[in-house]
Order: structure tokens, then sequence, then C-alpha cells
């Protein structure tokens, strides 16, 4: 167990090192790019030389870059990611409040796409051409489908025509489901594939015909054998997709008009406001590692095989 | 039980599959009849339609298959006339199956107790009368099934996965799992092939009180030693059909069909060292003619077998076989050279090994040792073998050899000169004078590479233009390793596993080497072809001179090819000497436990003379 524990230690330590190199990276743009902030900061109203100076000193701006990023680093490391120029509030509060519908949004649309790929995968694995043809017809669309495309579909089909759901707005469970469905329709086709193509190779392995020889069915074949095969490589997928989903939110977020992180981060790029910039990278870069950390926990739990060999 | 009726009723069994040029008989009208407590063995080389019998009688020959059967009885139950066969209630309860290599036949992710319980546990959901059997229930079963296939420490085992389990016990997992249900009729196919010959052993004893406590038992293999330790019967089958069928000690003793003698002649150990195993090879397959399929093969073959079907004619009673020339004897495959030359074994070895020990990273901080203190000599011309069983290290000691790991204590010499320890720039000049010959050529070999590519790889680079300049040389080296140069547009994908073997032998070849390390190179060969290989390899070494290290499990090849052998056992070398000596009188206790796990084919009966001259063509 202590071996776990050690395994675990050194992977956050990792994280955090990546967490740290993206919030360079993240300052470094900020330093790079052109334009001085405290213009953007004053914005278009007439300021003084002195006010200008006065701002400047107070953002650190006067001092040189090393004791600018050692200082950011310092602040960064007890949490404090700055305040916003726009919005004038501490960047960790903005944040916290939009980090929760984008959280939800992502959870939900993932969930149902992943249930939607189970659902269609084990239906369809190695079975006759019809259906496995049908499968494959709708996850190329959803596929293919761009996600700002469908979603305006469904708004129009099941918004302004049917009024089942809210068109905007973030009020409570029924606002969700549209946003949900579209994201999941953006994921489900891969994940369907990734996962049948594995669920097949599974079925040509030897234990398929030794199962097959007890009088195992073919449902429980796939629930109870091929199934965990097919989620090795999902598991894989499913890491990196949650993370590009918390990103993607953007557009689904624009076209819903719901609040969430990628309004946020869309409207701090075209104000430049920086700060904002660099928090969604880091928490991204967060997100990313620990994720990563889960899918590594994910396959030991799915695979023993992986148990007896820790890294 | 009640009846004499026997568990397992076929006759005219048919399955074919669709093919690219036309449909594939791959059982061709197969009759069996197996009853309680007995067992029926089922040999043939690989693609002879065996495993497939076994399968169509679970109904799981294939999604692709179209099975017909005049008559298909199993436990009682008749499966041609009587509507659609429920095959999932008859799988596990009526016909259990046991699959060759234990690895890849239970799922690698459920715990062995899972995979035993998994029987127990379908019954419930196709069977209504029944009562369904708490957990706890299921959980005695599976613990009560796995002590009775000799698990020990039985509550353990079944919580374990299957990679945490050794080779044997995983195979006795497979068969309890089979076994749950208590079928009347089990169906093992290959039950022993990937096993080392002390795990065999007990596995051929396990099934054998199986049969003593009355099951009926459908063996599948390829090994005739392996069967005739168990069978009562064997039924021997080629293209589909069962060429020949007899009591077990007679067929093995009298063998009646050329196949089947030609099968047993190749077997190593019951021939003289150094006998020849194998007629003249075809090198190319004739067309399917009306006649007997094995004419193009078969070294009696008269005009009459190309054109009419052979009938099945009684030997003795219950002993049958396909053919029209039965009585006639058969040639013994020439021996050119009776008494083979004795290698020299003094001066300056070839290869010189001494004390070398090796060892890995292990879990955690540990090492494991893998070959501690080994030392020996090998010289020119001479075939030195190194057997033991899996993880004994022989592998390892193959690729110090080589270079191709360096030892952590020791040393290797190469004529002399050091070999070990010293950078490879220096070695990379003298590599031609070694070549490795491995078990599985197909991933030794690049499968885009054509054969004439493979064998160019040995020149330096395999580039067309090496090709092209090389090209009468390669055309003479598929042909000294009995290749046909056509073959060498071909990829290793379309190549028999024999073919393919030939071509590393050529590749291996091209350089002149003075030492060929062969790692198990006949392991994954049917007998017949087996036999062409250690024939092959025995050709070579008499026109070059080449010397062999050869690695293997298998004692009867060892003792067929080899002058001097190492037995080693968890790295270490525990006996060394003259095959005459440690076969005949081995020392260590070790040593003898292996020789005596080893099946034995009962001795030939003596025939007339065998001097009539090879005629026809044999084997792929």
């Amino acid at each position: 167990m202590s071996g776990v524990l050690r395994w675990l230690l050194r992977r956050l330590l990792s994280a955090a090192l990546v967490v740290a190199g993206a919030a360079t990276v993240a300052f470094a743009g900020m330093a790079l790019t052109p334009g001085d902030p405290v213009r953007t900061l004053l914005g278009t109203s007439p300021a003084t030389p002195e006010v200008v100076a006065e701002v400047r000193a107070d953002l650190g701006y006067d001092q040189p870059l090393a004791v600018r990023y050692a200082r950011f680093i310092g602040r960064l490391c007890t949490g404090d990611l700055g305040d916003s120029y726009q919005l004038q509030e501490p960047v960790g509060q903005v944040l916290a409040e939009q980090l929760g519908p984008t959280l939800e949004l992502a959870l939900a649309g993932f969930t149902l796409g992943l249930a939607g790929a189970l659902l269609l995968a084990v239906s369809t694995a190695g079975r006759r051409r019809l259906p496995v043809r049908a499968a494959s017809l709708f996850e190329l669309t959803t596929v293919s489908a761009p996600g700002f495309w469908t979603g305006v579909l469904l708004l129009g089909l099941f918004s302004f025509q049917l009024r089942f759901f809210p068109a905007a707005g973030d009020t409570g469970a029924a606002s969700l489901v549209l946003p949900a469905v579209t994201m999941a329709l953006s994921i489900v086709g891969t994940f369907s594939q990734v996962l049948r193509d594995a669920m097949e190779r599974a079925l040509d392995q030897p234990f398929v015909l030794s199962a097959r020889a007890r009088g195992t069915g073919e449902l429980a074949l796939r629930v109870r054998h091929v199934l965990r095969h097919g989620l090795l490589p999902l598991t894989t997928l499913s890491g990196w997709t949650i993370g590009a989903l918390l990103s993607g939110t953007v557009v689904i977020e624009t076209v819903f008009s719901r609040p969430g992180l990628g309004r946020v981060l869309a409207a701090a790029i075209t104000s430049r406001d920086l700060p904002v910039v660099t928090g969604v990278v880091v928490i991204a870069a967060a997100a990313f590692s620990l994720l990563n950390i889960l899918v590594d926990v994910v396959y030991r739990i799915i695979d023993p095989r992986l148990r007896s060999t820790l890294p | 039980m009640e009846t004499a009726e026997p568990l397992l009723d076929v006759a005219g069994l048919r399955v074919v599959f669709p093919g690219a040029d036309g449909p594939v008989h791959a059982v061709d009208g197969v009759d069996l009849r197996l009853a309680a407590g007995q067992c029926l063995a089922v040999v043939g080389e690989s693609g002879s339609g065996k495993s497939v019998t076994a399968r169509a009688l679970l109904g799981l020959a294939g999604p692709t298959a179209t099975v017909t059967a005049d008559r298909l009885r199993v436990a009682g139950q008749d499966l041609v006339n009587g509507g659609r066969p429920d095959w999932r209630a008859l799988r596990g309860r009526s016909l259990g199956m046991v699959l060759q290599d234990a690895m890849t036949s239970l799922d690698p992710l459920r715990t062995v107790g899972a995979e035993i319980a998994e029987p127990l546990r379908n019954q419930w959901h196709s069977g209504p009368r029944r009562l369904l059997p708490a957990g706890r229930a299921v959980r005695e079963r599976v613990l009560e099934q796995l002590r009775a296939v000799q698990v020990p420490e039985p509550g353990i085992r079944a919580r374990q996965y299957p990679h945490q389990l050794s080779g044997g016990l995983r195979q006795r997992a497979l068969i309890a799992a089979a076994l749950v249900s208590g079928p009347p009729v089990l169906l093992a196919d290959e039950p022993t092939t990937a096993l080392d010959v002390t795990v065999q052993a007990r596995i051929l004893d396990l099934l054998a009180a199986q049969r003593a406590a009355g099951t009926a038992i459908l063996l599948i293999s390829h090994d005739l030693a392996v069967v005739g330790s168990l069978a009562d019967r064997i039924a021997v089958m080629y293209r589909g059909r069962f060429v020949e069928e007899g009591p077990a000690a007679q067929l093995l003793t009298d063998p009646a069909h050329p196949y089947t003698r030609t099968l047993l002649d190749a077997v190593p150990s019951r021939r003289p060292r150094g006998a020849r195993l194998s007629l003249p090879v075809a090198r190319t397959e004739p067309e399917r003619s009306g006649g007997c399929d094995f004419a193009h093969r078969c070294p009696l073959v008269e005009d009459g077998c190309r054109t009419s079907e052979p009938a099945r004619h009684e030997v003795t009673d219950g002993h049958s076989a396909l053919c029209r020339r039965l009585g006639v004897p058969l040639p013994r495959p020439a021996d050119t050279a009776a008494a083979p030359t004795r290698p020299v074994s003094s001066g300056t070895p070839l290869l010189e090994a001494k004390g070398l020990t090796k060892s890995f990273p292990g879990p955690g901080h540990s090492r494991r040792t893998v070959v501690r203190d080994v030392s020996f000599s090998l010289y020119a011309r001479e075939t030195l073998a190194v057997v033991g069983e899996s993880g004994s290290g022989k592998t390892t000691t193959a690729q110090l050899a080589l270079g191709l790991l360096e030892p952590d204590a020791g040393w290797v010499r190469l004529r002399g000169e050091p070999w070990s320890g010293v950078p490879e720039r220096t070695r990379r000049a003298a590599r031609r004078r070694l070549q490795h010959v491995q078990q599985d050529p197909l991933s030794s070999f690049d499968p885009r590479y054509t054969v004439e590519r493979v064998v160019a790889e040995a020149f330096g680079t395999p580039d067309r233009g090496t090709v092209r300049r090389q090209l009468p040389r390669i055309g003479e080296l598929l042909e000294s390793v009995g290749l046909d140069p056509a073959l060498r547009t071909r990829r290793p994908g379309e190549l028999s596993g024999g073919q393919r073997q030939r071509v590393a032998i050529a590749r291996a070849l091209a350089t002149d080497p003075e030492l060929l390390v062969c790692d198990e190179p006949v392991s994954a060969l049917d007998v017949s072809v087996q036999g062409q290989i250690l024939d092959l390899f025995r050709d070579v070494q008499q026109r070059t001179g080449v010397a062999l290290l050869f690695i293997s499990h298998d004692l009867g090849v060892v003792g067929h090819v080899a002058d001097r052998v190492l037995v080693m056992r968890e790295g270490e070398l525990v006996e060394s000497g003259r095959v005459d000596d440690v076969f005949g009188s081995p020392a260590h206790p070790y040593t003898r436990s292996l020789l005596s796990a080893l099946p034995r084919l009962p001795e030939p009966e003596p025939e007339g003379p065998r001097t009539a001259p090879p005629r026809g063509a044999h084997a792929r």
C-alpha cells in the first residue's frame, strides 16, 4: 500500500510541476504580448502620465521581469491569481463562480456521451452487418457535425418549435439538457468507435471462445468479459476528452448563452484581460494533470496486470 | 450411465467455410463415438481440421461455417433432428472445453474464481427449473473444483488473476472451469502444448484421473507421444478426414496409413540419433486432384491414388485406414551417414563461456539472477544443446553467447578472443560469424519485406540495390535450405511455418557463420515439418561445418540432434556432458525428473526390410 501512496505522491508532485510550467508559459505569453497592460487596464479613459505611473507601480510593472515573475509564482503558490483588469475582481473569485456551471455541463455531456457510446458499442460489437452499419452512419454524422451547428439545430427544434426546453441561460436542470446533449453528440461517435473496435479485438481472443464454450450468452459475454477490455483505450481517450471539454465549452456556452469558464475566457481574450487568461490556463493545466492521474488509477482498477507493476 | 449409448455419437460431420477459391472443406465426413470413461485422441498437423471438429460439437465452428452431420448426438441429445439445438444449455453442462494456453484462454481481467464460477452462473440464467444457488454455494463449488484439480491453497488462488499463476496452475484452473458443471464429456484441445514437460506430465495425470472417474475425453493434439499416454483410441486426421483410426497401442506400434507412418518416423525420440526424419520434400503443393488428398506427399503413391478416392479398409477389428496401399512397406528416410562423424572436442573452442552471471531488476529494488555461474565451451562442427524448463535461463544464456547482453560476471571468448566486455565497435566486425535463429520467424521478419529482402538483411542494408546485387547468392541460399527460389518475392505471411523457418535459416547462413545460435527453432512446428527442419540443420552442419548452440525444452529433439548437452534449472547448470551419457544415466535428480516426465511412444514393431528407395514426395 505504501507503494501506491508513494506513487500517488510522485504523480501529484509532477502534476504541480506541470501546472507551474503552464503558468510560466502563460506569464511569458503575457510579457511578450505587444501592448501595454496598463493602457489596456485604463481603457479609453484619458489619463495623465502621473495616473499611468501610479497604476504601473500599483501593478508592479515598474519592476524588472524577473521580480515580476517571482512575485507571480509566489502569489500562485498561495492560490492568488491576481485581479481581473476588466471586472476589477480577484481572478480566483471570478473563475470560482464560473467553474460550477462549466463543470456541470462538461460532466453531464461526458456522462451522456459515454452512456450512449456504451449502449451503441455493446449492442453492435461483433454483431451482424446491418446494425453495425446503422451505428457507424450515426457515429460518422455526429463526428462530422460541428458543435455550434448541432446546438443551433437542437435549439431550433426543441426550444423554438416544441418549447420543451429553455433556449438560454442557466435555470436549473431543464436548461442543461440541450447543451449537454450537444456536447454528448460531439463525443459519442468517437467514443463508440474506439470502444467497438477494442471490443471486437477482444472478441477475437481465445478467452472469448472459452467463455462461449462455458455456455455464456452473447450479451453476458460482452458485459462480463469484452467490455472491460474495451474500456482500456476508452479511459485514455476520456482523460483527454474531459480536459478538452472543459476548455471546449466556449462554443456551447456561447450558443446557449450559458454562464461558464468558456464565455469568461472568450471575453477575456477579446478584451486582453491577461490575468483571467492566465488563470484559465493554470486551472486547465491542473485539471488535465489531475485527470491523467485519475486515468492511471482507473487503469489499475480495470486491468489487474498493471496493479503489480508500479512504475 | 443408464444405457450403453455413447456420450458422443457423430456420423458424417462436415464443416465448410467460404474461401477465396471456393468453399473449404475443413471437416469432410468425420465419424466418432465416445463412451463414458474413454479417451479418443485426434491427432494431425495444423490445419487438418481437428480443432474445428471439436468446436463444431459445441456449435462454435464460427459464424461463417456451415456445419452438417448425418448424426450428431451429444449426451443423449439429438442435435440434428430436434429443431434448433439449445447450444448454450449444452456448453459447459454436457460438454466442457479446455483450450491451449490458459494465459490467453482465461480472461486476464477477471479473477480465476470468477472464471470458474461462470458456467454455474450461466446455468441459473438459462435453467428455469433450478433454484438459484446462493453466492456462497457457488463459491464453495468453485473451491471444491479447484481442490479436485489439485490446486493448492484454492481460497487464495480463486481470488488471484491469471497472470499471477504459473502455467500449470492456470491450466488446472481452465480445466476446473470446464469441469465445474460436471459435464460428462471433456473436449481438450492441445491442453498441454505450451507447458513444460514436468507440468505437462502432471496435467496428463489429472486428465487420466478424470477419465478414470468416468469423464469421456476427446483429446486433440499434434503430439503423438502426449496422445499415446492417455488415449484408448487414436484417430489420425488429415485434411478434414480421419485417415486412420484404431486402438492407441496398435496404431502407434503398427500404423497402417502412410501418413501415420511418416508422422511416427518423424518423431525424433523414436529414431536413432542423427538419423534422417523426413523424406525428400516436394517444394510446391500440387493441384488438388480427384484422388487421395495425401497422394502428393505419399511415398507409396501409385497412379490409381491420384484418380480414385481411397476406400476405408479394416486392418484388424476396430482399426481402419483410408488407403488403398495398406501393407506396402514404407521406405525409411535414407541414412546417408549411418554413424554421424564425431566432432573433435579439442583445441581452441569456437566459443567459450566462463562463470556467466546475469541478473535483471526485479520488483522494488531487488534483482533477479537469471543465469548464475554458467560455463561451457563449444567446438567447431559440434552441436551443443541447452535444455531446461521455462525460466531456466536458456534464452538469456543464448543472448550472452551472442553478445546481445553483457554478463554481470564471467566472460565469453570467440576463438580465444574476448567477446564479452569489449565495445560493440570491436564486436561488429565479427558479428557475421555468429547468427541467430529464433522460435517464431514470423515475428523476427519484417512482415512487409519479401523473402529476398529478408535474406538480404544479412548482407547489411536490405534495400533493393542489395537484393539486385546479391540475387544469385540469395537464390543459392534458398536452394540450400530446400526452398524454391521462386518463393523469393513472397511475403512472410504467405509462407507456411516450415517455409518461414527455412527462410530464417537461409538468412542466418548468408554470412557463412561459424556458429548458429538456435533458440527453440522447431518448437512451433508440426512434427513432420519439425523433422524436415532438424534434417536441414544436420545437412547444413555436414556441408558447412557450422557449430550449433541449440536451445530447446524438448528432450526428444535434443537427444536426436545434440552431441553434448547442458541441463539448466533456475539459472544454474545442473548437469552437462555427452547426450548419451546424460540421457542414458542422468546424475542429477532434476535431469532424471525431466526424463521421466517425458511422454514416450511405444517402440515400433519390427517390420520387413525397409530398403525401397523413396518414391514421390513428402511434406510441404
